[in-house]
């Protein structure tokens, strides 16, 4: 259905080699065009760097420094490791769900092939992350908590881990499938009534506008839930209540020392 | 009822349903943020970042079922397929 509407692009689609269809579509050329220009920006923004910056550097040095507080806050300390992942995906995705919006081109994210790529990045990034950060012991995230329950628990974690890139990829599409489908069918609906009011009106403006809101929400939201993923992967439960637990048992200790020593 | 009934009643009430339930339980837990960030206005970022990912949870399952509304929609016939097979 969108394909057929029209775009930019559809000429050097159907110039491609043969062998390439079925491969390299219309979407595929449009998230190509997308990192084109963001190559293009942050060369531009990266090439003659001073100290006081301005214009694109400044908006690149705000950005990262953005992801970076993030992933510090979200993850942990010494998580500005995972900020380049995160970070790219972030405004890879906000620029691709925005694309659609500039006339004769298509949002990239519509097809859900690409999502389903992206969402397969994160869920190999975050196996491989549990394994550099835990070694072996990442594998007892699936055995869970009573040990001798795990002929229950590792499927339920197997599948459960399995979800998470089948739902970040369809939640993706969904969002911007659906709402690219709303612009069209409104467009639709304003050249449907065209011949009765002779006033061409732009019926689909909100839902044009609801994308301008949605695109950075669910960009974001991606980010969020990888962010979180990592999270939950790199860090080990375990670990974590025994730390609790000695700092309630000696804070205690440290709070009835100096008592004890004054009187 | 026959088989295209059914489906045409699934596909056209089966959505709306999820998003009843889904918007009940997001304005739920809108509203109950809404009512923390009043309380305590000094955490209002934590509580902000938990509602995003929270309302995304939740929205997640109606994207389930707008997955499943398109996969169904591409098998409701047409009206003229319908009205033959029902002339037959």
């Amino acid at each position: 259905m969108h394909e057929e509407h029209g775009s930019w692009l559809k000429p050097i689609a159907d110039l491609l080699p043969a062998s390439w269809h079925g491969f390299v579509d219309i979407y595929v050329l449009n998230a190509w065009l997308v990192m084109l220009i963001l190559v293009l920006l942050a060369l531009a923004g990266t090439r003659r760097r001073r100290r006081v910056p301005s214009g694109l550097q400044n908006a690149w040095e705000m950005y990262v420094l953005f992801v970076r507080d993030f992933c510090r806050d979200q993850i942990g300390p010494g998580a500005e490791k995972y900020a380049p992942l995160l970070g790219t995906l972030f405004v890879y995705i906000l620029f691709m769900n925005l694309f659609g919006l500039i006339p004769g081109f298509i949002t990239p994210t519509m097809s859900i092939n690409v999502t389903a790529a992206l969402a397969l990045c994160v869920f190999l990034a975050v196996q491989y992350f549990g394994f550099a950060e835990q070694g072996l012991g990442y594998l007892m995230h699936f055995v869970g908590e009573p040990w001798w329950l795990f002929p229950i628990n590792i499927p339920v974690h197997v599948i459960g881990e399995l979800a998470k890139p089948l739902s970040l990829a369809v939640r993706l599409f969904g969002n911007m499938f659906g709402e690219e489908t709303a612009i069209f069918r409104m467009a639709a609906l304003g050249a449907a009534i065209l011949p009765f009011i002779y006033v061409p009106v732009p019926v689909q403006f909100i839902n044009v506008l609801l994308h301008l809101i949605i695109g950075p929400i669910q960009a974001f939201i991606f980010f969020i839930l990888s962010a979180a993923y990592i999270e939950i992967a790199t860090t080990s439960h375990g670990h974590e209540e025994h730390e609790e637990d000695d700092t309630h048992q000696e804070s205690p200790e440290h709070a009835f020392a100096p008592a004890e020593q004054a009187a | 009822m026959d088989y295209p009934s059914m489906l045409a009643l699934v596909v056209g009430f089966g959505l709306p349903l999820a998003v009843m339930f889904a918007a009940r339980a997001q304005g739920n837990a809108a509203a109950t943020a809404m009512e923390a960030i009043a309380r305590q206005p000094e955490a209002a970022g934590d509580i902000r970042g938990a509602l995003i990912l929270s309302l995304a949870l939740i929205e997640s399952l109606v994207i389930y079922v707008l997955l499943a509304f398109l996969l169904l929609f591409g098998r409701l016939p047409s009206i003229m397929e319908y009205l033959q097979a029902m002339g037959q």
